[in-house]
């Protein structure tokens, strides 16, 4: 590929160029990162081949080709967004941090409440007693294989560092919304890193929303997430965002022995999103739940990739993962489950399950099983069907309109995924959003079920 | 008196084969009809017509609802100007409780006729007193829309359904099969609780049975997609003394 019709050269070319912006102000442990990404990304450069059977729009050379602007100046957003931002449903009642563009804010809810035992703050101003644990993480959980943690990592000027100290249970979920704002095309590196000590307890929610629908955006998120032994993790995140969003999100977790992990993704909309799993269980008797929802409808497309490996014994996993698509909404999942020789006793179950709601929504599923070792119980199964037409004659044969019955089945097909959420609040909250998606209400922050909406910012 | 349910020289068939053959009905308000025959005599395809199921091709004739014709309107418009069919095998649906599948089906025949959706309060109170017709336990309404349901379950969930709706006309589709005495005492019991002056039902059965709870006024005999025969209630007891074998006889003769 020449250096001139490379999409990814842009991003070298800009750290290259401006490496003294990026160095004023930033603290070793990001200026760690960046070198390393920076190395790493000419050299996946030469290497990148596209997989064959991507969707093409969630090809890297395409979510990467557009001449977005990076912030590495750090100028902060115009309005002073975060502070006008806070959470409209007090039921919720989380510890909400914003991230403006990507810049980190911390809000004073967060600040005024900050639980013992909790640390949420920038990876610009990690407390000296954590910037060991933080670099660690940092380390540990940069995507190698991927042009897109090269460029992650080479642009990275900011992010999250959550740790929960050990034996700390913490109440109330950690609520990170990402906020798009700006008047031209942006790609935002945003980087959250979770440490669950051990024996601790944590809900994290994250949220997506774009204040400015017109204007392109990538969103490249990186999540990373340490459960040690016997910690618990419940981590949520909802994307509403707009047609002219994409969005890199990779989350990597390990889990320690005797752990449990509960991820739930749910695409609600937005235009082009390529969701990457990457879950590794290395410790013995671990729980792993992962589970997404996505209403793909118009031209949107979202794409899920699971790979889980079971490295210790006597570990147990579940996936479930939905997609009803409609229009001309495309949808994608991979779901690679390992077992390693080692995961002896492991019981893992995947299961896809998918309704094309239109003769041009399109779907491909592929589940795979690589299985090491003998005494193990693993299941797989992806179906893609439509809408049960006895189903929906008999409701009309009630009075229910087509449509509406459509919207009602569409539903209940996805109430498992919606029930197996533990988190209360956001179960009831998704349950109304998911059915105001199905019924046309447009996604924005007013009807979001998270509820945290912004306000103008007062003259 | 104006006539409730008119159907004229109806044909109507299934992937391309012919099964009904020129259907005439003439139901009145305050009318319970019988419609027995055989198997494959085609009483299940005219329910099935007449409900709008998509799997059937309307070949000719006419159907009118109190002189609306049926055969142009939407399964759910049907349904809206007072037909219910009660299902033979009445369908199960994972995720949609009862409750919320009936509110939908109220609101929207309420929205059909210009009236405002039920409120809260009235639409849990119907639901109580149109569950006692049927006997129907509580617990049911909360449960997935005839998920797990018993046999019986079933039928006498349609009852409730059609307790609820208060259609002009019910068609009630082979509802005695599969019910042991006691639910078929409940589900008949029900029926004959909402018949006025009014309304009118008909009840498709291959058995004699159904009918000593649900008295006929008509008893009609299809065979071969035709009602061949048509008399009072004494035609049912004549059937399940005599069998099909003689109607079946004369027709076939005649046709010769």
């Amino acid at each position: 590929m020449s250096r001139s019709d490379n999409a990814f050269n842009q991003y070298l070319d800009l750290v290259r160029d401006n490496a003294a912006v990026m160095a004023k102000g930033r603290p070793a442990l990001l200026e760690a990162v960046n070198k390393a990404g920076a190395s790493r990304l000419a050299e996946a450069i030469e290497a990148y081949k596209p997989a064959s059977d991507e969707i093409p729009e969630c090809r890297l050379d395409r979510l990467f080709a557009p001449d977005y602007g990076v912030n590495i100046a750090r100028v902060p957003m115009t309005a002073d967004v975060a502070a006008s931002f806070r959470c409209g449903v007090p039921q919720l009642n989380s510890l909400l941090a914003v991230v403006a563009n990507d810049i980190f804010r911390p809000t004073d809810v967060l600040m005024r409440n900050m639980p013992e035992g909790l640390t949420v703050c920038s990876l610009r101003q990690v407390p000296a007693e954590f910037e060991a644990d933080a670099a660690a993480l940092l380390a540990d959980g940069a995507d190698k294989n991927s042009i897109a943690g090269a460029i992650s990592d080479a642009l990275a000027h900011d992010g999250i560092y959550v740790r929960v100290a050990p034996r700390t249970e913490i109440e109330k979920a950690v609520q990170i919304v990402n906020i798009f704002n700006s008047p031209v095309p942006m790609l935002t590196p945003r980087r959250l890193l979770v440490h669950a000590c051990e024996g601790s307890k944590v809900k994290i929610l994250l949220c997506d929303h774009t204040q400015t629908p017109a204007v392109q955006h990538l969103n490249l998120q990186n999540v990373y997430i340490r459960v040690d032994a016997g910690a618990e993790v419940e981590f949520y995140d909802i994307e509403e965002s707009s047609a002219a969003t994409h969005r890199l999100f990779s989350f990597r977790a390990v889990q320690h022995s005797d752990s449990r992990l509960t991820v739930n993704t749910d695409f609600l909309s937005g235009g082009v999103t390529r969701n990457e799993f990457d879950i590794s269980v290395p410790g013995d008797g671990a729980y792993t739940s992962l589970s997404g929802l996505a209403i793909v409808s118009d031209e949107q497309i979202c794409s899920d990739s699971v790979v889980l490996r079971h490295l210790g014994s006597h570990c147990t996993s579940r996936q479930i993962f939905k997609n009803a698509l409609f229009d001309k909404g495309r949808g994608a999942f991979g779901g690679r489950i390992v077992v390693d020789e080692a995961a002896r006793f492991t019981d893992a179950a995947q299961t896809n399950r998918n309704i094309l709601e239109s003769p041009s929504a399109r779907m491909e599923a592929s589940p795979q099983l690589e299985i090491y070792c003998d005494e193990v119980k693993c299941s797989h199964g992806a179906t893609t069907g439509q809408l049960d037409e006895r189903a929906l004659f008999y409701m009309q044969a009630r009075g229910i309109p087509r449509d509406e019955a459509k919207r009602m089945l569409t539903q209940a097909f996805m109430v498992d995924v919606i029930d197996n959420i533990s988190f209360e609040v956001l179960r009831q909250r998704l349950h109304i959003l998911v059915e105001k998606r199905l019924s046309g209400a447009s996604a924005d922050c007013s009807t979001c079920a998270t509820a945290c909406h912004s306000q103008a910012p007062e003259e | 008196m104006e006539d409730l349910l008119k159907v004229e020289n109806l044909r109507a068939g299934i992937d391309g084969k012919e099964i009904l053959r020129g259907i005439n009905l003439t139901v009145r308000p305050g009318e319970v009809h019988a419609i027995m025959g055989p198997n494959g005599s085609g009483k299940s395809t005219l329910s099935g017509v007449l409900a709008g199921d998509p799997r059937f091709t309307v070949l000719g004739g006419s159907a009118t609802l109190a002189g609306v014709d049926l055969l142009g309107l939407s399964p759910e418009d049907r349904s809206h100007e007072g037909l219910f069919l009660s299902f033979q095998y009445p369908v199960e649906i994972p995720g949609v409780t009862m409750v919320n599948f009936m509110r939908a089906a109220i609101n929207a025949k309420r929205k059909y006729l210009g009236l405002e959706p039920m409120s809260a309060a009235d639409f849990l109170k119907t639901m109580r007193q149109k569950r006692a017709v049927v006997e129907l336990d509580n617990k049911l309404a909360s449960r997935s829309v005839n998920e797990g349901f018993s046999g019986g379950e079933k039928k006498r969930n349609e009852i409730f359904q059609m307790a609820m709706l208060e259609p002009r006309v019910a068609i009630l589709d082979e509802t005695d099969s599969g019910l042991d005495i006691d639910a078929l005492r409940i589900v008949a019991g029900g029926v004959n609780k909402l018949k006025t002056d009014q309304n009118a039902t008909i009840v498709i059965t291959h058995y004699q049975r159904l009918l000593d709870y649900i008295k006929p006024d008509f008893v009609h005999i299809l065979y071969k997609g035709r009602i061949v025969h048509t008399g009072g209630p004494e035609l049912a007891l004549e059937l399940e003394e005599k069998g099909y074998d003689w109607i079946k006889q004369e027709v076939d003769n005649e046709q010769i």
